[in-house]
C-alpha cells in the first residue's frame, strides 16, 4: 500500500468528509511528485491524519450544531401548535402558548380556569400523547443529526 | 512563519515547505506533512485563501494572504520583536 493510500485510508477512519479528502490526496500527491521518495520526511500518514482531522472536522460539527438546534426549536412549534390545535375551541391556552395575543378579559377568564392539565384532557385525551410523539421524533432527528466532535473518530 | 513566507507571494505547499527550509538556513527541519495541517487552519481562520491553478501542466493549491492574514502577520511580527528583546535584555 503507497503512503498516499495509507493516509487516504487514515483520514477516512477519522471521519474527514469525501472532498477534504479528495483536496488532501491531491495536494500531498502534488508534493510526492515534486520531491519523489519524500515520504519519510512528510511524516506517518497516521499521526497526520488526526492534524488535518482537526481542521476539516470542525465546520461539519458546527453545521450539525446549528441544524440540532433548528430541529428542537422546530418539535417545539409542532408541539405548542399540537396542543393548540386540540384545545383551541373550549379555551385560550394555546393561544397564549403560542404567542398570541390576547385581551385583558380574555386572560381574567383563563385566570378563572383551574390547571391547564385539567383543561386538555377534559378537552381532548389525544394531544398530549400527539405532542409527546412530535417531541421524540424531533429528539431521534435531533441525534442522528448531531453528531459531536470525535465521536466518529472513536467510532471508527 | 507561513504567513510571511506568502507575504512575499502566493506559493503551493511545497513551495512554503522549501522557503521555510532555505530562510531558516536549515534550522527548521519540521516533519514536512506537518505544514499542511496547518496552512488548512489559516485559511479556515481566514488569514489564508487558495484555489487549484495549473503550472507546468501540473494541478496545485496555491494559498496566498488575505487582508486578515496581512494584519495578523503585522500583530505577530510585533509581538515577537517584543519578546525577542526582552529575551536580549535579559541574556545580555
Amino acid at each position: 500500500m503507497s503512503w498516499l493510500d495509507e493516509l487516504e485510508l487514515e483520514l477516512k477512519g477519522a471521519g474527514v468528509p469525501a472532498a477534504q479528502r479528495r483536496r488532501i490526496i491531491a495536494e500531498f500527491a502534488d508534493h510526492l511528485a515534486s520531491d519523489p521518495g519524500c515520504e519519510e520526511r512528510l511524516g506517518s500518514p497516521a499521526a497526520l491524519a488526526p492534524l488535518l482531522a482537526e481542521v476539516h472536522l470542525v465546520p461539519r460539527t458546527k453545521r450539525g450544531s446549528v441544524l440540532a438546534c433548528v430541529v428542537a426549536v422546530a418539535t417545539l412549534l409542532v408541539c405548542l401548535w399540537i396542543i393548540g390545535t386540540y384545545v383551541r375551541s373550549s379555551n385560550d391556552w394555546a393561544a397564549i402558548a403560542c404567542g398570541k395575543a390576547c385581551k385583558p378579559s380574555t386572560v381574567e377568564h383563563i385566570r378563572q380556569r383551574g390547571p391547564w392539565r385539567e383543561r386538555i384532557l377534559s378537552d381532548s385525551l389525544w394531544a398530549i400523547p400527539l405532542a409527546v410523539a412530535a417531541a421524540l421524533g424531533g429528539t431521534a432527528i435531533t441525534l442522528l443529526v448531531y453528531r459531536p466532535r470525535g465521536s466518529r473518530r472513536a467510532a471508527a | 512563519m507561513i504567513l510571511a513566507v506568502l507575504s512575499e507571494r502566493p506559493a503551493h505547499g511545497y513551495a512554503v515547505i522549501e522557503s521555510l527550509r532555505r530562510r531558516s538556513g536549515g534550522v527548521f527541519e519540521l516533519p514536512e506533512g506537518t505544514v499542511y495541517p496547518e496552512l488548512h487552519r489559516l485559511e479556515a481562520e481566514g488569514l489564508l485563501s487558495s484555489s487549484w491553478e495549473t503550472t507546468t501542466g501540473r494541478r496545485r493549491r496555491v494559498y496566498r494572504l488575505t487582508r486578515r492574514g496581512r494584519t495578523a502577520l503585522g500583530a505577530r511580527r510585533s509581538e515577537w520583536r517584543a519578546f525577542a528583546r526582552a529575551v536580549d535584555g535579559v541574556l545580555t
